[in-house]
């Protein structure tokens, strides 16, 4: 892995800082400017089982020119100050049936590390991309973790930005299911470019578990006509999380087709972020564009029931903001978001069956967050994302 | 067993219970009976520790301060409330539910969690009791349920949690002649000499089944007549006029 590019120091990259719309909540600038550019990252990189039809296709990227030109000054930045990353080239026609399957090692000496990813698919060919972002455990102590800070307090002391950049060909497939999970006093910071040709057919499945912060970017560009990007989230923010979700899906061409389901748990002291762009440029006619965005923020225990035990708990906080931006007239846009609490009637009819409060608060948490994680097309990630539940302390 | 002493309850300031006292001892089975928007409920609620309720009295349970507890402590020291209205739960299956509720109210009663096939030998057989296909159990919890079919699913659940005192509030409500004869069954083969019941209800159909040794009247947030099963039977015949005229 080549680990020296042009190496910037921190304090010359303008990364975006809360002055930006789109990172009003999460100010990178700010998280950047307080670590230095980490001078020997480990590879990002393990490999799992590498299906032999892709054997060659994936290759270390060394000084690969970025696929088109950047969406925005985040993606540049992050290539430009790159300590590494890989390239997939999918040629015309080939088909992948089993999944490829990546896990990123965590950061583990102090600052910040960039990588850029890029896939090509080319016309027709499929593929489908399992990756895993895990942060690993926790570095603080039992003591600090008893009682979580409040989440902009967190001091971030290593991060690690990726930037995919994903071209689909015509009538190409990629699917990626993604899992992120980050403690506390770590950051990841992930961002998507895909831009898709015609007919092209682009899923992202994303599950974002942690204490630390993380954001998630995921910009669409459909150039082509009749393309298709379908999205699923889920996001569960806990002991001070920070977890930020954005997505600006751009239809550009004709009968394009769009389709957003986010859910986000915010536990207490926790915050989760749903930020979704959708932009319908005058040309698209005929864009079928749904983008939905269920929140629910806990309540600790101590606020519902009066014990006194942990005072210094506040309630898990939602942002969502959907944002239509809509220029063409005959199109079908719908967009929904909710924020909510759990239902104290079904809390009660739990506990008065003899589960705890707490226990409560899980089960229903869980049946929350189920419906998405039903979804997800790859069962190992689906099991790994239901132990994360299941162990979860809040 | 328990010992309810001028129990006030009062929601928003505006009180509901006023003074209510009640005692019930093991192995007896009580019916209260009371018009509409008498308190019923609300005595139910408060009992098994509902938020949302501004509570003065004394409530002892088994020797326990009752109203100190939360709900969960109140059903791992063996209370149970049968909901007039069960509540459905999205995404939560029963039988998932009742090996938590299960497995927690055994823990506190000293005893180790069931095995899987254990646990699922007892919930099909106390499925069958009140005559709850199997079916129901894994699907999610009340969700889509009929009216009888949530009512079986709370006396199942009853049946699953084996409490010292068992409130049932109108279960008998919205039931057809044959599942109230099912869910009478079920109560009765459940009765022991060391638990007991508190059955509110409208109607005598039910007490026919299960012989209440007392009851009770509830009017206006008070007990405000106690007897034997003939009190039951003059209401049913006489309706509550003639008691408000008595008490005025
Ligand atoms: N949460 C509440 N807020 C306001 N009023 C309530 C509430 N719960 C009950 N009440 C009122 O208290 C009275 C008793 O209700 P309830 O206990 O449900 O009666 P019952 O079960 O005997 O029909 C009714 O007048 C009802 O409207
Ligand atoms: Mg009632």
């Amino acid at each position: 892995m080549s680990s020296s590019h042009t190496a910037q120091s921190t304090t010359k990259i303008a990364w975006p800082s809360s002055r930006l719309e789109a990172w009003k909540y999460t100010d990178l600038h700010q998280l950047a400017s307080k670590i230095s550019r980490n001078e020997c990252p480990l590879s990002p990189l393990g490999w799992q089982g590498q299906p032999h039809e892709l054997q060659g296709l994936f290759t270390e990227l060394h000084n690969a020119e970025p696929l088109f030109p950047a969406f925005d000054e985040l993606s540049g930045l992050i290539h430009a100050a790159r300590h590494g990353g890989w390239h997939a080239h999918i040629p015309a026609g080939t088909t992948c049936d089993a999944p490829l399957r990546l896990s990123h090692a965590p950061s583990v000496t102090a600052g910040w590390s960039g990588f850029t990813h890029q896939i090509q698919v080319d016309e027709g060919a499929q593929l489908t991309l399992i990756e895993e972002f895990d942060e690993g455990r926790p570095e603080v102590n039992n003591a600090e973790r008893s009682a979580p800070q409040e989440s902009d307090n967190t001091p971030v002391e290593k991060m690690n930005l990726h930037h995919l950049q994903v071209h689909l060909g015509r009538g190409a497939k990629l699917k990626l299911i993604r899992l992120f999970h980050c403690p506390t006093g770590k950051a990841l910071v992930h961002q998507i470019d895909a831009l898709q040709e015609g007919e092209s057919n682009l899923e992202v499945q994303t599950i974002s578990l942690g204490s630390g912060i993380i954001r998630n970017n995921i910009h669409i560009q459909q150039k082509g006509d009749r393309c298709s990007s379908t999205l699923l989230g889920l996001s569960v923010a806990f002991g001070g999380g920070h977890l930020d979700q954005y997505s600006r899906i751009q239809h550009h061409a004709l009968e394009g087709n769009s389709h957003q389901h986010y859910k986000a748990i915010a536990a207490p002291n926790s915050t989760t972020i749903f930020n979704g762009v959708l932009r319908v440029e005058p040309h698209a006619q005929q864009t079928n564009a749904y983008q939905r965005s269920s929140n629910l923020m806990l309540d600790p225990a101590s606020l519902v029931q009066g014990q006194p035990s942990k005072p210094n708990l506040r309630s898990g906080k939602v942002n969502a903001k959907p944002e239509l931006q809509i220029f063409a007239d005959n199109v079908k846009c719908s967009h929904g978001a909710t924020m909510g609490k759990l239902n104290t009637e079904s809390i009660f009819y739990l506990q008065s069956r003899g589960l705890s409060f707490e226990e409560a608060q899980r089960m229903l948490t869980l049946a929350f967050a189920m419906e998405i994680v039903d979804q997800l097309e790859d069962e190992g990630i689906r099991t790994k994302v239901i132990t994360h539940l299941d162990q979860l302390e809040w | 067993m328990l010992e309810i002493i001028d129990l006030h309850a009062s929601v928003d300031d505006k009180p509901i219970l006023k003074g209510l006292n009640l005692q019930i001892r093991p192995g007896e089975v009580h019916a209260i009976m009371g018009p509409n928007g008498s308190g019923k409920s609300t005595l139910s609620h408060v009992l098994a520790g509902r938020p949302g309720y501004d509570v003065r009295g004394s409530v002892r349970f088994n020797g326990q301060d009752l109203l100190n507890l939360t709900p969960e402590e109140r059903a791992w020291a063996g209370l149970f409330l049968a909901f007039q209205y069960p509540v459905e739960i999205p995404g939560v299956s029963n039988t998932n539910f009742m090996r938590s509720a299960l497995n927690q109210v055994r823990s506190h009663r000293g005893l180790p969690a069931l095995e899987a096939g254990d646990f699922l030998k007892i919930m099909r057989e106390k499925a069958a009791l009140v005559q709850l296909d199997p079916s129901f159990l894994s699907r999610p919890v009340n969700l889509g349920f009929s009216g009888g079919e949530k009512k079986r699913n709370e006396i199942f659940q009853m049946a699953m949690l084996d409490p010292q005192l068992a409130i049932l509030d109108e279960t008998d409500s919205g039931l057809d002649i044959d599942a109230l004869r099912i869910v009478a069954e079920g109560v009765r083969k459940l009765r022991r000499e060391d638990n007991s019941f508190l059955i509110i209800t409208h109607y005598q159909r039910l007490l026919d089944h299960l012989r209440p040794d007392i009851v009770h009247v509830l009017m206006d947030g008070k007990i405000v007549r106690t007897g034997n099963d003939t009190l039951a039977l003059e209401l049913e015949e006489k309706g509550y006029d003639w008691l408000k005229a008595e008490l005025a």
